[in-house]
């Protein structure tokens, strides 16, 4: 078994990720759909329960320092216990060392990554939502380069700590690194043409395919299949904060009716070289 | 904060989860028992290495050297050697909080030394519902002491809090009684009622705060009820369900305390055998709670009449 399993799927929150993943998931299955709320969907976030399980310490009772640490050991760990060909991972960190100098996201145990960027200014209104905060507030936060997902405050998580940084930091920590190959999709090019960026996701991560077995994946994980089974099952995901479904509208470019232009032009503001880097400017 | 400091006055050993620890360090939170017969377990301090010789197993936080040695690490300033299950050293830089110290003994270093001594200690918290022990297990996060805090709130006994060991006797489970201190996230201090900056950390520079019970009586409890505690943000009321057949055996590692540790440490056998008598004879149920503090009460209800129902 080759040592290069990994597969990140790595995005900024509200990017595409769990569809990418459900996608992926169905490939992995030969096309068929996939409960959202099982095992089947692949692709899981490093979790205290998996620093428990795989380095046998009790993870809630470490600090932020040590859990940091700690997780390019948990991947090998976790690479030394698993069994499939492709592990896939659901990223949000940015790209990161640990204080002593080593990579997170380990390169010698990396097939790939797959990047997955969206426009910002429809990111801030969906993560808005998902956060259940106000999107002047989200702004802020995606310009906040110290911003950490699920930080060890004042309440158990599941999640570990992913320091996340601004939206532009995110995007070039990933890719302007060297260190692992890093596939880059538009989220609206894979919204526009699925059959090709969900092919090229799999290639790069070394995923045998046919046409047959990814249309049969994209409609698996179709935008009103997903949305039917959140409403009738809910999603594990979903924030209890949340303000709207976790599967919200699945489309590109709402921003322009229900954004202020302050809000456009704060966005723009902060964010403009990347933005222009990745085609929304 | 201190260093434990040597006391050589103390002529007490320690009840360390039913077993007898001899030291002549103060530890603080182990209830003391008369100094007499062979101990169980010492504790004393020493020189331990950085690492182990060719372990046979690493993680940033335990060296497995073999069946009868592990290191364990607790942050840069202390290590202890576990030997045998019967010798524990201590090697700790000056000035270390000696909280510190015992809540890495109640915790990694007791899960390490029941494996070495074949014991069966459950990833559980317990607590003694009218005289009937219930353990809460459950992988990290999903809230164990915070419900046998709120069952303790509630007049009934904790037993112990992360780590439960079991002794089989009489052709029961029994629950022996171990650590009466439960971390707390803030949150879960406060929606217990208490001030969590009145409470001490559980563990220097870290959010969590220790709420310290009175200790149990040392006797063993009988063991009523394997509870699998998982929490799921899709529900709105929690809900308690016995579990049959395959169900009750699926991830031991969720209800064992360590299994992979355990496992790596050479015990898959005799720990898998023995947690599949504990399941022959204690029926095991799987209850889920909500995402929201604010439904504890309903929580502490349901598990209490299950009992009382048994």
């Amino acid at each position: 078994m080759p040592s290069s399993r990994f597969g990140w799927l790595v995005s900024y929150p509200k990017s595409g990720n769990t569809w990418l993943r459900v996608m992926l998931s169905s490939v992995l299955s030969r096309g068929a759909p996939i409960d959202i709320n099982s095992t089947a969907l692949k692709g899981d976030i490093a979790t205290f329960a998996e620093l428990d399980e795989f380095l046998c310490i009790e993870a809630s009772e470490l600090t932020r320092d040590e859990i940091a640490a700690s997780r390019p050991a948990l991947h090998a760990s976790l690479a030394a216990n698993l069994r499939e060909d492709l592990i896939l991972r659901k990223v949000h960190d940015r790209f990161w060392h640990t204080p002593s100098g080593e990579a997170v996201f380990v390169p010698a145990l990396s097939r790939g990554a797959v990047y997955l960027i969206r426009d910002p200014r429809d990111v801030a209104l969906s993560y808005a939502h998902h956060r259940g905060l106000d999107v002047d507030r989200l702004i802020d936060l995606m310009a906040d380069a110290s911003m950490i997902l699920s930080d060890v405050t004042i309440r158990g998580r599941e999640q570990l700590p992913q320091p996340l940084g601004s939206w532009s930091g995110h995007a070039l920590s990933w890719l302007d690194q060297r260190e692992i190959p890093v596939l880059m999709i538009r989220y609206e090019d894979m919204l526009a043409d699925p059959l090709t960026y969900l092919g090229r996701a799999a290639a790069h991560l070394g995923l045998a395919t046919t046409p047959a077995a990814l249309a049969a994946a994209i409609e698996a994980a179709s935008f009103d299949r997903l949305r039917t089974q959140e409403q009738t099952h809910g999603f594990r995901e979903r924030q209890k904060e949340a303000t709207s479904h976790f599967f919200r509208e699945g489309r590109a470019g709402t921003w322009r009716d229900r954004l202020s232009p302050a809000q456009i032009d704060r966005i723009v503001t902060g964010h403009a070289a990347v933005m222009r880097r990745f085609g929304y400017l | 904060m201190s260093c434990p400091s040597l006391s050589p006055s103390s002529a007490q050993d320690r009840l360390f989860y039913g077993l007898r620890l001899r030291t002549d360090l103060a530890l603080t939170n182990l209830s003391p028992m008369p100094r007499e017969g062979s101990a169980d377990v010492t504790l004393s301090l020493g020189h331990v290495p950085d690492h182990l010789n060719d372990p046979i197993w690493t993680s940033p936080f335990i060296e497995i050297g073999d069946s009868e040695t592990v290191l364990l690490r607790w942050g840069e300033r202390v290590r202890i050697l576990a030997r045998a299950g019967r010798e524990l050293i201590l090697d700790t830089a000056p000035g270390t909080d000696g909280a510190d110290i015992e809540a890495f003994l109640l915790g990694a270093v007791a899960g390490v030394l029941l494996h070495q001594r074949s014991e069966l200690a459950l990833h559980a918290s317990c607590v003694a519902i009218d005289g009937k022990a219930v353990a809460i297990s459950g992988p990290s996060g999903r809230g164990k002491s915070t419900l046998a805090a709120a069952l303790a709130a509630e007049g009934h006994q904790l037993l112990t809090d992360d780590v439960c060991r079991i002794l089989f006797a009489e052709g029961r489970a029994w629950s022996v009684p171990g650590s009466s201190r439960l971390r707390l996230w803030p949150d879960a201090a406060a929606a217990l009622h208490h001030t969590p900056d009145n409470l001490a950390p559980g563990r220097s520079g870290h959010a969590k705060r220790l709420l310290v019970l009175p200790p149990a009586s040392p006797s063993p409890i009988p063991l009523a009820m394997i509870v699998r505690l998982s929490s799921d943000a899709r529900v709105t009321v929690p809900s308690l369900t016995r579990l049959s057949g395959t169900a009750t055996m699926a991830r031991p590692v969720d209800v064992l305390y360590r299994a992979g540790l355990g496992r790596r440490m050479g015990r898959r056998l005799s720990l898998f055998r023995d947690f599949a008598h504990l399941l022959s004879i204690v029926p095991s149920f799987s209850l889920t709670r909500t995402g929201n503090m604010a439904n504890l009460p309903e929580l502490v209800e349901l598990l209490v009449s299950a009992v009382r129902e048994a």
